[in-house]
């Protein structure tokens, strides 16, 4: 007996403990505590921000869903299988539960989260040289102010995220910030972002798509334009605006900027045209010949001709009331924009900027020179007077003559709110299918009285049938529903009126 | 009170853990030490100075010829001869060992040189079996938990692909789904329910006392692939074992028992031993059976001018509405359809496939105590789909030798080797049922049928395509369409046609997976004395398999703008185990029978996957294997280890022969979890009370002859987390820059949670065992309630992270059930035998809390549609449910009428009609309901054997009640899109569209019909497929698995041949199911975890198999 407890005790105590048995560092992925330690790893954070912005444009297109269904220009194409949901945004029947408005949601906040792990984590400038910790930091603030910008316009309040998401940091469920806030906090991260950005990138080079100076002064002008606007209203950043884009149109040779005067280059796929284009500010560069994987595809012209999830409006597309045409007879950016302008209206139209199917080498264009030069002529017609007003005519017909070809008549003007609805229109057929659209009524504040109008015509029925969009509350739909399984998974979270 | 002891028992469990660190140092060094220590102390050899003599008798009086008498720890040993008589050589003190095959051991100490009379009783049947939990040898009546034990007897009837097939309804409690028929396809089992949500719900397997953790083969070589060929290549790492091998399965049901195996338990165990040999001459068996394959179900389609008509239907109906078309003319001319032919699809597909079955054992043990049994094994099964098959090579040693007279070693090695190839059964048997009837697949000049689609109709038309061959076509089809439409598909965006067998081995997709697995332990006990024992133990599990696949170039891939694809992955899983034993077993006086063990072990897991996919090839003829004759489109390797120790303390208690009692602690540290959170205690108790040993009880003892009372709770784990779920880890992606400069960029890809920690099922059990008229009857009820808690969840988490999911341990579900056996022997006279038995399980599953209690905080899966699921779970609600629309028939020309404009705003006359459950005049989330359940209330098998003489016949059958089944096959192919074939049932309950100009007579008739529509208008516009209850089916299902009958050849005419025994059997396996379910399989079950499962992809028919063999002992 008492040798069999001596036995029992040495096993028991004979070996020494080795914790280091159960530590197991992964070997096939980097963890944030032994990456960011190098130039390399720093340019591969920021990188990896980039490649989520596909999302938007690739497979899922959430994009040209949300933006150009809900406006007056894009409907549910025919030929696309009749999916509820997506009738439901062409009508604005959407609700919370509605998958797209959730993606476009979790989209954004997946780049701003990535953008934030970069601001976070590339700083120890003892190992990466300074210089590209400032390029890096700044290409990430200003990425994560592009889309704080578009959800606070989408949304309204938002929750501001400056923090990667952590458990340990316990910031999963932040409340939403005044709108107010959001914009201050999106201006100073551009005017970071402006200092520290390179001036410009060759199309071609090695660098050719990341953001730049040029791009962040071009944001920031949008930025004050769009604060001057509906629901803000803080007129004097009109002249904010006008300044700030002045400096791209002063210094456009710096940038490396200029308008293209051929519409249809803008959006080509061939290489050789697209290098020699100036037009484009900051885009999402298309690629075609690389492998699915790389995720590299833009895939706008797959929604828009190849599975035809959007088409035209009848709106959009009308010919037989001269009063409706968007395109006077003789723009060339008619036939760019989409292949048929016909009687019935939208039934047969296809939108064709994005030419290339689902190997896509189009790019897709967040800003373009043209919308400098517009965006300063709204802002000096609303900042009014004799001259401002000329001189905003004068720009808008720059770009009138240089797009839309010597044959259409140069613009004129009566009054201020004669020249505001002819930039309107000209915007329209300008930036059509860029999902700019739905932002410029939302600023102009005429998005509700555009969508039943165009909602009508296209579909030849009575407006009373669409009482949903101002039965419950007359701002629903100048903002989007937070999602519904946000509301679920945040408790913090509030819904917008009416949803 | 309860966390003092738990406290106390933990810091000893610590302690006793971080020695089994050591254990992955001392590998080599332990064993040699304790082989060279051991030697020494036993080389001293005692004289032999006496000459005993004796007699051996057994309990009749009767000499008995053969038995082994031996000197205990010596290398002396004797024979009796004819009467009985031996003699041999030992000295006073020392110990004379008997011992012979069908006898029980006896031992005898040498006094004096007397003769020594020695009466053997011999060894009975059931009252010896012994079953192992966890690591104690208990006899079957002493045994106080839920275990069920699975005879051997049953397998070797034989036949069986895998072990798994042999389970399948013949234990309690043990729901055994064959979900893929596909030679070496996956088998689902769960044991009492449903215990975990994300984690994987099938059992731990445990192979001669050595865990054996499933594999993550992640064989999904290609995209392209995947998305024809369905799940990924499963292999079942358990497809490996040889079931002729297999000596005893157990299944330990309650956590008493699971606990044993602490973070892996939480599932159930299953234990399988394999055969040893028996001391005594060689036995040499030889197996070999052949069976034949048939698909056991068939689904009734339409034939030729059915379809012809229903085509036609729905092209009118879409011409009408001016939808789009499929083609610019009538697809059938009315004078075309009476001379249409109808090709069968199904018999196309379903050849009979033959098994093969070749096995043989040799088994034997020397006088010197080495024992051995040596095995090999030829499988060779054929699939019912063409081409695909599955070899199996297998080799066994299973060695025990007894070194000195304390140190034993055992060795047991198994090899196996397997190869196999595939076939995209899961979309092959709906792709051929779905093809149009009125075209065959081959042509008649054997090539194959590239456009047999309705589009372009299929005839006597031909021409020779230069890259297509021969084409078959309707003649009144332009050629030039025809050519259009094989290279770049139709207006409609359909790309080509999708002839099924384009998807076989025969048209040069190739889908290859070999195998190999070694699984070797070597064991070393050394006895103290007869109290104290002492095991190490190390084992080595490999498992390498490649998966190649190849998709030749006349295949056009999706979204590629290249042809011919090759994908090679390829994966290694190793595991190590070192453990060491320390058992201590003695009597304390008469009554007290103590039982202990004690157990440190530390295993290594080690998972390496490298993947290859390359596109491009020019010729077919390399394919995969010579990659590099394409270029690369996808290139992946990844690394995932994790590590586990553990410490285990079990003992065993009996007082009196009639109160048993268990405790068993476990206290596992893993490395998958972050510090601090890495060590669970599973502690666990259970007692039994044989109530027949009470003395008051004698009275009844002729009635009621065993009557056990079991009661049993105990806490077990789950970890069932890839590794590194803790750590903040970022992955690889690409961007692209400038001219096509492809960058590498590093982003989060996961919302760590470094506070993740075991799931925790408490589990309690009581049972009653009892047995009537000496045996004659016997019942066993089982009553448990598992409740397992900081259940792993992916809990969603606002958009806001980034991230839409964070792993927590936040959900608690529960089972409850009752299980209960009954058995009996009906028939006992000299000639005739009958013994049936049979088994129900009732279970209950609830989730009672996701991330709260709240049922708004529900979770879906199964994605369909717009913005539907088919599953749904939430607190309060069992696992399992689906969740949709009610479908209320069909908008018929009235009811149309008064459809609100916004509600199924797409849907015309004709389209299917969904209820408004909440009556707001909309289709949305809100009108989405519970539709049914996948989970069955009852489950259970009957087994019956009759023998007559030589012959016995046998019969089993097993049945689940009371769960639904998502036709998730009649979504995808049976709508009437006017683009497939569809059901015969389907086409009856159409809708019909009143056309302009039909006979009024013959318009109000059809309307007549219309009342009773079920499925939509031919040729509807209007999205289907959504989880709706149409799509949901009865499930129950009663199945005979397997009848067979054998006969063994008379003693008297097998001695001439000179062998032992001769056993011919043939048995039917599958022979009948009932069951009201449409598709082919109402087993469609499992899926890896709970939240989707019950949904029919239209998997491969199960085969009937008819198999004839015979066995042969020599």
């Amino acid at each position: 007996m008492k040798n069999n407890i001596l036995i029992i005790i040495s096993f028991l105590f004979v070996f020494s403990s080795c914790k280091k048995f159960l530590e197991e560092i992964p070997q096939d992925q980097v963890t944030n505590a032994n990456f960011y330690q190098t130039d390399n790893d720093a340019i591969a954070a920021i990188n990896g921000v980039y490649q989520a912005m596909r999302f938007e444009v690739g497979n899922g297109i959430p994009t040209t869903f949300m933006l150009e269904q809900i406006s007056d220009d894009g409907c549910n194409s025919p030929l696309s299988s009749n999916v509820q949901e997506r009738i439901d945004l062409d009508i604005m029947n959407y609700n919370s539960y509605h998958t797209t408005v959730a993606t476009v949601w979790n989209n954004s906040y997946t780049v701003i989260n990535r953008a934030n792990n970069v601001i976070k984590f590339v700083t120890d400038t003892t190992k990466i040289k300074d210089s590209i910790v400032r390029r890096v930091q700044a290409q990430a603030r200003f990425l994560r102010a592009f889309y704080h910008f578009r959800l606070v316009q989408m949304f309204g309040d938002i929750p501001l995220m400056l923090e990667p998401a952590d458990v340990q940091a316990g910031n999963l469920f932040p409340r939403r910030t005044p709108t107010k806030v959001v914009y201050d906090t999106i201006i100073s991260d551009l005017k970071f972002a402006e200092r520290n950005l390179d001036s410009f990138y060759a199309y071609s080079s090695a660098n050719g798509g990341r953001v730049t100076m040029a791009a962040a002064k071009v944001l920031l002008g949008k930025v004050y334009l769009t604060m001057a606007g509906y629901p803000l209203n803080l007129t004097a950043n009109y002249s904010l605006a006008a300044d700030k884009l002045n400096e791209v149109i002063q210094n456009k040779i710096g940038f490396n900027t200029d308008l293209n005067t051929s519409y249809a280059n803008i959006f080509t796929t061939n290489v050789a045209t697209k290098q020699a284009d100036k037009e484009r500010i900051f885009f999402t560069r298309g690629t075609s010949g690389l492998a699915a994987t790389f995720g590299a595809f833009t895939r706008m012209g797959w929604s828009f001709r190849d599975f035809r999830f959007t088409t035209p409006t009848k709106d959009f597309a009308t010919n037989a009331i001269a009063s409706r045409r968007v395109y006077e007879t003789g723009d060339l950016r008619r036939n760019v924009v989409a292949n048929s302008f016909d009687t019935a209206g939208a039934r047969n139209s296809l939108v064709v900027k994005y030419a290339a199917g689902t190997d896509a080498g189009d790019d897709f264009i967040w800003l373009r020179y043209s919308d400098v030069l517009m965006m300063y002529a709204e802002a000096l017609l609303e900042i009014g007077g004799t001259a401002n007003l000329d001189a905003a005519l004068s720009l808008i017909n720059s770009v009138r003559r240089a797009h839309g070809g010597t044959t259409i008549p140069l613009l004129t003007y009566t009054d201020q709110a004669d020249l505001r609805t002819k930039l309107q229109q000209e915007r329209r057929r300008e930036f059509a299918f860029e999902c700019q659209r739905w932002f410029d009524l939302k600023r102009w504040d005429i998005l509700i009285p555009s969508i039943k109008s165009s909602l009508v015509f296209h579909n030849n029925t009575n407006i009373a049938i669409y009482d949903f969009i101002d039965k419950i509350d007359p701002n629903r739909y100048k903002v989007l529903p937070i999602p519904f399984q946000e509301t679920v998974n945040n408790p913090n979270i509030t819904q917008n009126p009416g949803f | 009170m309860k966390t003092n002891y738990f406290m106390f028992l933990k810091e000893a469990m610590v302690k006793l853990v971080f020695t089994t660190f050591a254990i992955r140092y001392f590998k080599p060094a332990f064993v040699l030490s304790v082989c060279c220590t051991t030697f020494f102390m036993s080389t001293s050899i005692l004289a032999q100075n006496l000459a005993v003599s004796g007699n051996v008798t057994n309990d009749k009086g009767v000499g008995l010829e053969g038995v082994t008498i031996r000197v205990k720890g010596t290398s002396t040993i004797s024979k009796s001869d004819a009467k009985g008589n031996f003699t041999i050589k030992a000295s006073v003190g020392q110990t004379l060992q008997f011992s012979s095959v069908s006898y029980n051991d006896y031992e005898v100490i040498v006094k004096d040189a007397k003769s020594i009379s020695v009466n053997l009783s011999v060894k009975a049947d059931e009252q010896d079996e012994v079953i192992v939990v966890g690591f104690i040898a208990q006899k079957r009546p002493d045994v106080s938990n839920a275990v069920s034990t699975v005879a051997p007897k049953n397998a070797d009837k034989g036949g069986y692909s895998n072990f798994q097939q042999i389970l399948g309804g013949r234990a309690a409690g043990v729901n055994v789904m064959e979900n893929n028929s596909e030679p070496g396809g996956g088998i689902s089992i769960e044991i009492r329910g449903v215990s975990s949500i994300t984690g994987s719900t099938q059992p731990l397997y445990v192979i001669d006392g050595v865990p054996i953790e499933q594999p993550n083969l992640n064989l999904n070589a290609s995209v392209n692939i995947s998305s024809w060929y369905g799940n990924n290549l499963t292999a079942n790492p358990l497809s490996m074992l040889n079931p002729n091998d297999i000596e005893n399965i157990e299944i330990l049901k309650d956590a008493a028992a699971t606990s044993l195996y602490g973070s892996r338990g939480a599932n159930g165990v299953v234990v399988i031993t394999t055969k040893s040999g028996k001391v005594g001459k060689a036995k040499i068996s030889f197996n070999f059976n052949q069976s034949v394959n048939n698909p056991q179900r068939k689904v009734e389609m339409l034939g030729a001018q059915d379809y012809a008509n229903y085509v036609n239907e729905a092209w009118n109906y879409r011409k009408l509405l001016g939808l789009a078309l499929q083609s610019t003319d009538t697809p059938y001319y009315a004078k075309e359809i009476p001379l249409l032919k109808t090709y069968d699809h199904q018999e196309d597909l379903a050849a009979s496939a033959i098994t093969r079955d070749a096995s043989v054992s040799i088994s034997g043990g020397a006088i010197s105590g080495a024992k051995y049994y040596v095995s090999g094994q030829y499988f060779d099964q054929q699939g019912i789909i063409p081409g695909t098959y599955l070899k199996r090579y297998s080799g066994k040693i299973n060695y025990e030798v007894p070194l000195t007279q304390k140190l034993q070693l055992n060795v047991n090695i198994g090899v196996t080797a397997t190869d196999r190839f595939g076939s995209p059964t899961q979309t092959l048997v709906s792709r051929a049922i779905s093809w149009a009837p009125t075209s065959p697949l081959l042509n008649p000049d054997g090539g194959f049928n590239r456009i047999s689609d309705f589009r372009y109709g299929y005839g006597d038309g031909l021409f020779n395509d230069p890259q297509y061959g021969n084409v078959y076509y309707n003649a009144r089809i332009p050629v030039s369409l025809i050519q259009t439409v094989l290279r770049n598909g139709d207006a409609m965006g359909n790309s080509g046609s999708l002839n099924p067998l384009l998807f076989t081995s025969a048209r040069g997709v190739r889908n290859a997976n070999t195998s190999t697995q070694i699984l070797g332990m070597a064991s070393l006990t050394y006895k103290f004395n007869s109290k104290l024992s002492l095991v190490g133990k190390i084992s080595i599990n490999q498992f390498n398999s490649l998966l190649q696949t190849y998709v030749p170039i006349t295949i056009p891939l999706v979204f590629s703008n290249y042809r011919g694809e090759a994908a090679s992955g390829n994966s290694q899983n190793n595991s190590v185990l070192y453990q060491l034993n320390l058992n201590y077993k003695t009597k304390f006086g008469q009554h007290h029978a103590f039982n202990a063990a004690l157990v440190a072990s530390a295993e290594k897991f080690v998972q390496k996957y490298q993947r290859l996919v390359v596109g491009g090839f020019v010729s077919d003829i390399v394919g995969y294997n010579a990659l590099q004759a394409a270029t690369p489109q996808n290139i992946s390797s990844t690394y995932a280890a994790n590590q586990l120790v553990s410490s285990i303390l079990q003992l065993n208690y009996i007082y009196k022969g009639k109160l048993v009692t268990n405790l068993a602690t476990r206290y596992d540290g893993s490395s998958k979890f972050a510090p601090g959170n890495q060590f669970g205690f599973f502690p666990s108790a259970s007692i039994a009370w044989k109530i027949e040993q009470e003395k008051w009880f004698r009275s009844i003892k002729h009635i009621v002859n065993e009557a056990k009372l079991r009661s049993s709770w105990g806490l077990v784990g789950n970890q069932g987390i890839g590794a590194y779920q803790t750590q903040y880890t970022l992955s690889s992606n690409q961007v692209v820059w400038g001219n096509n400069f492809s960058q590498i960029g590093f982003s989060p890809n996961r919302l760590a949670n470094p506070y993740l920690k075991w799931e925790s099922t408490s589990s309690a059990n009581v049972a009653l065992d009892l047995s009537f008229f000496k045996s004659k009857l016997y019942i066993t009820v089982d009553a448990y309630q598992k409740t397992t808690r900081d259940l792993l969840f992916n809990v969603r988490t606002p958009g806001t992270s980034g991230s839409s999911t964070i792993q927590d341990n936040i959900a608690t579900l529960r089972n409850q059930g009752i299980e209960i056996t009954l058995g009996g022997r009906i028939l006992n006279t000299k000639n005739i035998r009958w013994d049936i038995q049979g088994n129900v399980s009732f279970n209950n599953n609830k989730v009672i809390k996701l991330r709260t209690n709240d049922e708004n905080d529900f979770y879906t899966n199964g994605v369909i549609g717009t913005g539907g699921y088919i599953t749904r779970i939430q607190p309060g609600q069992s696992l399992g449910r689906f969740f949709g629309y009610k479908a209320i028939g069909i908008w018929n020309d009235t009811s149309i009428l008064n459809k609100p404009l916004d509600f199924q705003s797409a849907a015309r006359e004709g389209d299917r009609r969904y209820q408004d459950l909440n009556g707001d005049g909309k289709l949305n989330d809100l009108d989405r309901t519970w539709l049914g359940t996948a989970i069955p209330t009852a489950f259970g098998g009957i087994n019956t054997t009759v023998s007559y003489k030589n012959f016995e016949l046998s019969a089993f059958f097993s049945y689940a009640l009371g769960h639904q089944i998502f036709n998730y096959f009649e979504i995808n192919w049976g709508t009437m899109t006017g683009i497939n074939n569809v059901k015969k049932d389907t086409y009856d309950n159409r809708y019909r569209y009143v056309f302009p100009g039909t006979d009024p007579k013959i318009a109000e008739e059809i309307r007549k019909q219309n009342l009773n529509a079920k499925v939509a208008v031919a040729g509807s516009a209007y999205e289907v497929r959504e989880s709706t209850d149409f799509y949901i089916e009865n499930g129950d299902y009663f199945r005979c698995r397997d009848i067979s009958l054998s006969y063994k050849l008379p003693a008297s005419f097998v001695k001439r041949l000179h062998v032992e025994s001769i056993r011919i059997y043939g048995n039917v396996q599958n022979l009948f199911i009932i069951t009201n379910y449409t598709g082919f399989n109402p087993e469609v079950g499992g899926s890896a975890n709970g939240f989707l499962r019950g949904v029919d992809n239209g998997s491969a028919p199960l085969a009937k198999a008819y198999r004839f063999g015979f066995t042969v002992n020599l």
